[in-house]
């Protein structure tokens, strides 16, 4: 297994550039998630690092060993499709066979291999079969496989999960997951659906429009969220975000207001003169309603969907629309109207020009941060 | 193949429906304008001369398949032009009429200097006559570049040893091929010099076909040595005539194997490209045979005929009268007057039009033996009938006669080039032959 | 479309005499749809079919059938020598037209997909679709001009000094049926390598992807992903080629001479040669129901064959 890393890559297509100079550095043994919304340039990160696509800038090291002009098959790494792209007039043996045939192993050698690999997969019984003759899971074991076999420094996953049913979803994940630790191999996760990001990745890459947004393990993204995007974008329902313009400082805090005439008194670091546009983030989970806290608000509801443990609330704050997550038991009819409230701590401060984060009140208050230790367990144990 | 029937037949049903209510309605090939609008010209002369309202067509390709499907989708024609090779199967077929009758009472047509009885007899079965002939005809011969024989001192070949030395010095003093023939049609005056003549021959009651026999071997085997020697065109198994004369004209070739009309043709070209040229055609006998005797063919006839279902058939004979007299001979040689010729001072002179058409509008030779040509004839032409006619005669040509030509055609060929010898040829010739009861 | 099979059923059950004209009246624009169609094929296709097995069994010539004669003209055709050589010949162009016209555009087809310069490309697809558009007359016209003694191949040769006298192509019984098969696939060339080359384009390209990471090389990568996936298309136009070669006649009959003709007539030939030429219909025609027959055959048996593959 193998670290891997990049040095401000750069990726263009004729004259527009898709990479805008990435550096990342991905651990031994590592599972690295790269997640971003369509078009944020993961696969095509995923597929410089493999080898598909030339770079155009930058460096690429796997192993320590600079791979940019290397072909695919030279680099140390497999790749699982979306498409799966088995060959299909293979069976499952030679789809599994064909990397080690095409790199001349003995017969035997091959023979034993596939059959390990296929009994880590569970494939033993389906050798026989052509793809076609297989399920949607069966089939990206299949695939799965195939990059085993020839056990490669780094395994890329693109997009692996997302022709699959939501059930079959999470039985691949956990597998994978469950392949990741038993290999103790270095992969990279390809996906734009948070929550498996959520769930398999030791790190996070939040890309977007070419360039990373924060890396982090999932809790520091939860937790830390070093912009509006990678607030926004981690955790479900997304976090809400309420305008506000500063007013008076007091010496410890300055006040808020928000369009709705509510302010709230909160500590900064560096206080502002006179009004400014801000931004609040509270995540929905941490809005409370018949509560007072630090922050008060009242919204209109305007719809609801009863999810059991839980009822997601959807309402409007000004023209803002507000998620609340409330008890399931809770009933809200639309055009109620709600008050809600929030602690400090769990109050984002975002800058609204840059979009950075100005103020993380759960780090400011409580000074011993999360650490990457306590929050590796949910990913590991999902 | 059922669609190239309904196209010609569509085709023709195209032709017909100009063409209705006229007086004689006639279908020909060759005799005719050369193009669309000398047709018109050609037609009207013979409207003027007979009176008639004609209907003349003529189809552009595939002649006679065109005549067949035209006979078979009951059309009706009053006459039309057709070669000897059809006869037998119209006759079959009982597709045409005899005309015995409407000769006898035609003063004209039953003129025995007009239309010869050797030339009649070739057009009849069993005492009825099927039709009347179009014009004269010739027969092949070699036509060898006289000015060669001249300028390498030599006579005209007589045996096939002086016809190799004329072939092998053509080759090296001018580069050419010795001779450029175009398959088996035209070697005749060779297998003249082992006596043996093309078709078949009847001996006893039993059909044989000489150019299988024994004696026809060292023709072939002599052809096979001019091969081999690069005197004989190699491409004489794909020659068309056109590619012959091509290679004649050009200098390529000592000698063609060709038409008698065609050596007055090839002098007339070479002639009008260049009058200064020292180029002469000239048409030779073939080679005497053991007993002295030289065998050359005559060609197929082109005849006019009298379908069956014919609407006016009195009408079919005024026009044949017109063709056998005086203006219909103008007609079938010279052509229009006003459009290939003129008459000055009593004298006829071509027009540009008139030469490039080589005084041939369908009949370039008439039958009648007393009518003389008042324009003349073209260089060579008339030396050159004079020995078709003297030695030239008519092969029997049965109807299985293409199927017995293309198993002659496959060995002579092979031992033309050599790959077997010419015993072996004719062997396998007979016994092919004899396998598909072609001979007795 | 998809309404179709019920506007069959509807028509059965019609027929049937349960007469349900609710569902005749749904589907009639379906039925007015069809019916130019079922028109062509009986006025075009059955009719003529018919007629063709109707005049096999008459002697029939000029003025049209003159009785009827059972199997006659069959036996006739079987009794001919020429006959089987005939079919021998349709049999082996056929094996050597189907069997380079559906392998050889393959090449093309790949090249045409590895050029990635769009006006090498556009220039290539050009020039090799080309000779399809040119009818039987200027292919062989073209192919005669270059290969004739005199020919431009012919005098280069001998003026490099390769060979001696010139290389007979048309007059040469061994060259007949090669010349016929590569002039017909040179011809066709560029017709199959267009549905080759579309079929490629429609090939996952995840999967050559695959093989990239997993190492194949450009051949392998051909041979175990581009050729497998091609499969589908190879059987329709193997029969395609099958079929159409059965019919060879323009090629034949323009190249046919003396020498060579009696390797290269096929049965599309023969039938001509007896029915336009000897005008012996009733012979002409059974040798076109045996034709029809020979390919039907073929037909299915390739069908079988590939549908369990």
């Amino acid at each position: 297994m193998a670290t891997l890393s990049l040095h401000n890559v750069i990726k263009r297509f004729g004259e527009t550039e898709i990479i805008h100079g990435v550096d990342l550095a991905i651990n031994d043994g590592e599972f690295i998630v790269f997640v971003g919304p369509s078009g944020c340039g993961k696969s095509t990160l995923l597929r410089l690092i493999a080898g598909l696509d030339d770079t155009t800038e930058g460096e690429i090291k796997i192993a320590g060993q600079a791979v940019n002009d290397l072909a695919p098959s030279k680099r140390g790494a497999a790749m699982v499709f979306q498409s799966y792209a088995l060959y299909p007039h293979m069976n499952v043996y030679d789809n599994i066979a064909f990397g080690l045939k095409v790199r001349k192993h003995p017969k035997e050698f091959i023979e034993e291999r596939v059959n390990e690999v296929a009994e880590i997969l569970q494939l033993t019984p389906l050798l026989n079969r052509k793809p076609k003759e297989l399920s949607g899971g069966q089939r990206q074991r299949v695939a799965i496989g195939r990059a085993i076999t020839r056990q490669p420094e780094v395994f890329l996953f693109d997009e692996p999960l997302s022709n699959l049913d939501a059930e079959l979803r999470v039985a691949m994940r956990m597998e994978i997951a469950r392949l990741h630790e038993k290999m103790n191999a270095t992969m990279i996760y390809v996906t734009h659906d948070q929550v498996e990001a959520m769930t398999m990745a030791d790190r996070i890459v939040v890309l977007r429009a070419g360039q990373i947004e924060q890396v982090g393990t999932p809790a520091e993204l939860y937790t830390a969220p070093e912009n509006v995007f990678v607030a926004g974008f981690i955790g479900s329902p997304k976090m809400n975000f309420i305008s506000v313009t500063s007013k008076e400082f007091d010496g410890t805090k300055q006040t808020f207001t928000l369009e709705s005439g509510q302010s709230i008194k909160l500590p900064v670091d560096s206080p502002t003169d006179g009004e400014k546009q801000f931004k609040l983030g509270v995540r929905p989970e941490h809005l409370f309603i018949n509560r007072t806290g630090d922050l008060n608000i009242t919204i209109k509801a305007t719809a609801s969907e009863y999810l059991g443990e839980n009822t997601l609330v959807y309402g409007d704050l000004n023209g803002q629309s507000i998620t609340l997550k409330v008890d399931g038991h809770q009933t809200i009819l639309p055009g109620q109207e709600i008050a809600a409230s929030a602690a400090v701590r769990d109050i984002y401060l975002f800058d609204d020009q840059d979009r950075s984060v100005l103020q993380n009140y759960r780090r400011t208050l409580l000074k011993d941060a999360l650490s990457v230790k306590e929050n590796k367990e949910p990913a590991t144990a999902a | 193949m059922k669609k190239t029937v309904l196209a010609l037949l569509t085709a023709t049903m195209a032709f017909s429906s100009v063409t209705m209510a006229s007086d004689v309605k006639i279908m020909t090939k060759v005799s005719g304008g050369k193009t669309a609008g000398e047709h018109k010209a050609f037609v009207q002369v013979i409207e003027k001369n007979t009176g008639m309202d004609v209907s003349m067509v003529k189809p552009g390709g595939s002649y006679d398949q065109v005549v067949l499907t035209t006979l078979a989708s009951g059309e009706k024609y009053d006459l039309i032009y057709s070669t000897s090779k059809q006869l037998e199967y119209f006759i079959k077929q009982k597709a045409i009429m005899p005309m015995n009758d409407l000769i006898a009472k035609s003063p004209i047509l039953s003129d025995r200097n007009r239309i010869s009885q050797e030339e009649l007899d070739v057009i009849s079965r069993d005492g009825k006559i099927y039709g009347i002939p179009n014009k004269f005809e010739g027969g092949t011969m070699p036509v060898v570049r006289a000015d060669w024989l001249e300028e390498l001192g030599m006579k005209d070949p007589a045996t096939l040893d002086q016809w190799y030395n004329f072939f092998k010095a053509a080759k090296t003093k001018y580069g050419a091929y010795g001779i450029s023939t175009k398959g088996l049609y035209d070697i005749q005056p060779f297998m003249s010099a082992v006596g043996v003549k093309a078709g078949y021959v009847m001996i006893d009651g039993k059909r044989t076909v000489p150019y299988a026999t024994d004696a026809a071997a060292p023709v072939y085997d002599w052809f096979a040595k001019l091969y081999k020697e690069g005197l004989l065109d190699p491409n004489f198994a794909s020659n068309s005539s056109s590619d012959m004369t091509k290679l004649f004209l050009s200098d390529q070739t000592a000698t063609v194997t060709y038409w008698d009309a065609f050596v007055g043709l090839y002098n007339n070209i070479r002639t009008n490209q260049d009058p200064k040229t020292t180029f002469r055609a000239k048409g030779l006998a073939g080679v005497p045979g053991p007993d002295g005797k030289i065998m050359m063919r005559r060609g197929d006839s082109s005849i006019w005929v009298i379908p069956a279902n014919a609407r006016k058939p009195e009408n079919a004979i005024k026009f044949l009268e017109f063709w056998h007299s005086e203006p219909g001979y103008l007609l079938g040689t010279l052509g229009i007057e006003g459009i290939d010729y003129n008459v000055v001072d009593g004298k006829y002179v071509l027009t540009e039009t008139g030469k490039e058409h080589g005084l041939d509008h369908g009949a370039p030779r008439v039958t009648s033996r007393n009518w003389v040509n008042p324009f003349g004839s073209l260089p060579g032409v008339d030396e050159a009938e004079a020995i078709v006619l003297k030695h030239a005669s008519l092969e029997v040509l049965p109807a299985e006669w293409s199927k017995t030509k293309k198993i002659l055609q496959k060995y002579a060929y092979r031992a033309m080039l050599g790959k077997v010898t010419g015993a072996e040829a004719v062997k396998a010739m007979r016994k092919d032959l004899a396998k598909s009861k072609l001979i007795d | 479309m998809v309404l179709l099979p019920d506007a069959i059923t509807s028509f059965v059950s019609f027929r049937k005499g349960s007469m349900d004209t609710r569902l005749l009246k749904k589907y009639a624009p379906l039925y007015v749809l069809i019916t130019p169609i079922i028109i062509y094929f009986c006025v075009f296709i059955f009719y003529p079919l018919s007629q063709a097995f109707y005049i096999s069994i008459q002697e029939f010539g000029l003025l049209g059938s003159s009785g009827f004669v059972g199997l006659d003209n069959y036996y006739t055709i079987f009794d001919d020598s020429d006959f089987l050589q005939v079919i021998e010949n349709t049999i082996v162009l056929s094996l050597g037209i189907t069997f380079f016209g559906f392998t050889l555009p393959i090449i093309p087809a790949i090249a045409l997909v590895e050029i990635t310069q769009m006006a090498a490309k556009r220039w290539f697809q050009t020039l090799i679709y080309l000779p399809n558009l040119f009818s039987w007359v200027i292919i062989i016209g073209i192919w005669m001009t270059f290969l004739s003694p005199a020919g431009s191949l012919n005098s280069v040769l001998i003026s490099l000094g390769i060979i001696d006298a010139p290389i007979l192509f048309f007059a040469n019984e061994d060259y007949a049926r090669g010349m016929i098969v590569f002039q017909t696939v040179w011809k066709d060339i560029g017709y199959t390598t267009v549905i080759y080359f579309s079929a490629i384009l429609s090939i996952n390209t995840d999967l050559y992807e695959a093989a990239e990471m997993d190492g194949a090389t450009v051949w392998q990568k051909i041979w175990n992903i581009t050729i497998p996936q091609l499969y589908p298309t190879m059987k329709i136009v193997f029969l395609i080629t099958l079929l159409g070669s059965l019919r060879t006649f323009d090629s034949a009959y323009l190249m046919s001479n003396g020498l060579i003709s009696h390797k290269i007539t096929t049965l599309a030939l023969y039938v001509y040669e007896q029915g336009i030429l000897e005008f012996d219909l009733g012979i002409a025609n059974a040798a076109g129901v045996i034709l029809l027959i020979i390919a039907i055959s073929l037909a299915l048996a390739v069908q079988k064959i590939t549908r369990n593959k």
